[in-house]
């Protein structure tokens, strides 16, 4: 009698534990609010970019609370406490991003797309203040900020390094390695970061750089600058500069008459202008990080095209800040804490093999699977992320566009990349 | 070598008189109203994106457009005048310049808000090129420098001769004297801003074709330069701008010339604006054209 009464008890307890660990709203639910912050330049230089960037976290965020609404989840809240406008300047990123941490005590902040802004907040603001951040930046410097682990800084998209040697591979394929390339490159961090990574692997591999034109996009006229660019008649261009201002530059270059659009590549930020309300230029090519890789890249567009703001164009690159706010949520969730240490701190568990997979489009799945205390590898819409301890995401490719006679852009080849 | 020189001092011509024309308004609301006007890079924002509603959003002729855009921005600058600067009036120079700095950015942002950031284009093919000799010059650079070859003396002419630019150059010279001797000082601070605004309108267009594209940052971008115009040409004095906004483009410009000591980089054409304007500023505080007694 005894031992029935102790089979039934634990029969109970086993059926009630399969209950449990099938519905999450009964689990023990962890109790936490995620605060987000989103900087990006939505007014200056790179707006459209900054808009679009602004747009796709805020959807994901959108996309996450919804779903944990109609999990039935009160307990777990994300919010998005401000969109701050960094207007590209590293003083105004800095200012919004002590308004954020300080104000708005925000968890984690998507942003900024420039390497100066997230810089200045990072060493500045973030991370003094243990604030994890997953920016768009692309200067190979910016993860060296992350001294301790774990890391604050999360670098969603493959670093410049990466990027100049294979702008240099590539040139070399089509002009031949020891041709003689002109640079002209914005005046900031990113334009002078990585014409410096070009000249350097282009020249181990033999070519010449003619010149080194560095200018002022602020500047009204750009025609003495497109002169200096023409000068010589190099063999090829490398164009590093932000589609916004390209425009002010590319007109002068027609100009001059001695401009071959078909013999330049331009830097990520070129790849496709035209999507970014500017004008393409047939025959041009650019390399871009590949952030259309993920099975989830279609879904995420349509998306943003249904529930966007209107007028603000979409642009793949912002697929980086979209995956950011689920790895960030998802990080929380494992850690069961909005504690950006503790979030920090499952980054790579939650990015990387081995895993259940899942994409944004497996949001629900994904939550029960954590919360059943199952390891889930998140697959973001750029592709597998796989972020490193460094704070780097660790495996990507490399794209790249060719402007078509029509005026598309088209990926025409994709380099693989292991870091 | 030559060539460069050329086509340098074209290229020059035509940032020196958006810089003169913009020059004069800004200059003139300083000598007569006292207040500088953070908020005029705006006025040309305003008129460029005018001009593209006018012409490409309701089809009218370009021409007609930049005209339209240009009475636009004046009564713009008059209505913020009457609305929200003479209210605030006394307010003391350096209350007065935040609340345009502030303006200024209000009304950016506005534009971004209505317009968006993206870049764009008045209806003119700036993908064609006129050669002309050693030159090569674009269509809406080519109706930049026939707009300022007509505009300029005209202007110089209203100021010199008509009973209202005496008026204005009068009450920029001593309020006070101006209003004894008759003129009505309130209504040419009207008439100045209106003035301002139109100058304004007509610069930001310029730059607009000039430039080919442009977006919200637009005026922004050159406020700083239009001011380095206004003090190096003497504040309040509408001469010493025309002059100076000239004298400016031209050296940024010819800076770069190869046979000036190898060329200056480009990049750092707008510093040397700035170096000029000290250099200036050490040996004739006054500005070029200004008054002693009135230097700041």
């Amino acid at each position: 009698m005894r031992k029935l009464l102790l089979s039934a008890v634990g029969l109970t307890a086993l059926i009630a534990t399969g209950i449990i660990a099938n519905n999450p709203a009964m689990a023990q639910t962890p109790k936490f609010t995620l605060k987000y912050g989103i900087v990006s330049g939505l007014t200056g230089d790179s707006s459209a970019a900054g808009q679009a960037w602004n747009e796709a976290a805020r959807l994901a965020i959108n996309h996450t609370a919804e779903t944990l609404k109609k999990m039935n989840l009160p307990d777990i809240q994300v919010v998005l406490a401000d969109s701050q406008d960094s207007q590209g300047s590293p003083q105004a990123g800095v200012e919004v991003a002590q308004k954020l941490v300080q104000v708005d005590k925000v968890n984690v902040i998507i942003g900024d797309t420039f390497s100066s802004v997230t810089s200045a907040m990072a060493s500045a603001v973030t991370i003094p203040n243990k604030v994890v951040v997953f920016t768009g930046g692309t200067s190979p410097a910016l993860t060296k900020l992350n001294t301790t682990q774990p890391s604050y800084l999360w670098q969603a998209i493959a670093a410049d390094d990466i990027q100049g040697k294979i702008l240099a591979q590539i040139a070399g394929e089509t002009f031949g390695k020891n041709a003689k390339m002109t640079i002209a490159a914005r005046n900031d961090a990113y334009g002078t970061n990585l014409s410096a990574v070009f000249k350097d692997a282009w020249t181990a591999q033999g070519g010449t750089i003619l010149k080194t034109v560095t200018y002022n996009p602020q500047q009204p006229l750009l025609d003495s600058e497109a002169r200096e660019i023409v000068a010589g008649s190099p063999d090829g261009w490398l164009m590093i500069d932000f589609c916004q201002t390209f425009a002010k530059l590319a007109l002068p270059l027609a100009r001059t008459g001695q401009w071959e659009a078909s013999k330049t590549f331009g830097s990520d930020t070129l790849n496709d202008c035209q999507s970014k309300g500017t004008r393409n230029y047939p025959g041009m090519r650019a390399v871009q990080a590949n952030a259309s890789s993920g099975a989830s890249f279609p879904a995420f567009k349509a998306l943003y095209e249904k529930n966007a703001r209107p007028g603000v164009a979409f642009a793949s690159f912002t697929s980086e800040a979209f995956d950011s706010v689920f790895v960030a949520f998802l990080s929380a969730l494992q850690a069961g804490s909005s504690d950006p240490t503790k979030i920090a701190g499952q980054v790579v568990n939650i990015t990387n093999d081995p895993g259940e997979n899942y994409t944004f489009e497996q949001l629900e799945d994904a939550i029960k699977a954590v919360m059943a205390g199952r390891k889930i590898h998140f697959n973001g819409a750029t592709g597998p992320i796989s972020y490193t301890p460094g704070g780097r995401a660790g495996a990507s490719a490399y794209d790249v566009w060719q402007v078509q006679e029509n005026g598309s852009s088209k990926v025409i080849a994709t380099v693989p990349l292991k870091q | 070598m030559w060539q460069q020189l050329a086509q340098l001092i074209v290229d020059g011509l035509i940032t020196g008189t958006i810089l003169a024309l913009t020059g004069v308004g800004a200059t003139l609301v300083f000598g007569i109203q006292r207040i500088a006007n953070f908020a005029h890079g705006e006025y040309l924002t305003l008129a460029a994106f005018a001009a593209y509603a006018f012409s490409v959003v309701f089809g009218v002729n370009l021409a007609v457009s930049v005209i339209l855009a240009m009475l636009a921005t004046g009564l713009i600058a008059i209505g913020i005048h009457l609305l929200v600067l003479r209210p605030l009036r006394g307010r003391g120079l350096v209350a007065m310049s935040l609340i345009t700095v502030g303006l200024g950015m209000m009304l950016r942002n506005l534009v971004f808000l209505f317009a968006g950031p993206q870049l764009r284009e008045l209806p003119i093919d700036q993908m064609v090129v006129y050669r002309l000799g050693p030159l090569t010059i674009s269509p809406g650079q080519l109706l930049s420098v026939i707009v300022a070859l007509i505009v300029a003396p005209a202007l110089t002419y209203f100021l010199a001769r008509t009973r209202l630019g005496k008026s204005m150059r009068a009450v920029a010279d001593n309020r006070d004297l101006a209003a004894v001797s008759g003129i009505d000082v309130k209504a040419i601070g009207n008439w100045v801003w209106f003035l301002a605004g139109i100058l304004a309108g007509l610069g930001g267009v310029m730059f607009a074709l000039v430039q080919g594209t442009f977006d919200p940052n637009l005026g922004y971008q050159v406020l700083f330069l239009i001011f380095t115009t206004v003090v190096l040409g003497g504040i309040g004095s509408a001469y010493g701008a025309l002059i100076a906004g000239m004298v400016l483009g031209l050296a940024m410009e010819l800076s770069t010339w190869s046979g000036f000591f190898g060329g200056l980089d480009a990049r750092f054409k707008p510093i040397l604006a700035f170096v000029t304007l000290i250099a200036l500023l050490l040996f004739r505080p006054q500005g070029l054209f200004g008054r002693r007694a009135r230097a700041f």
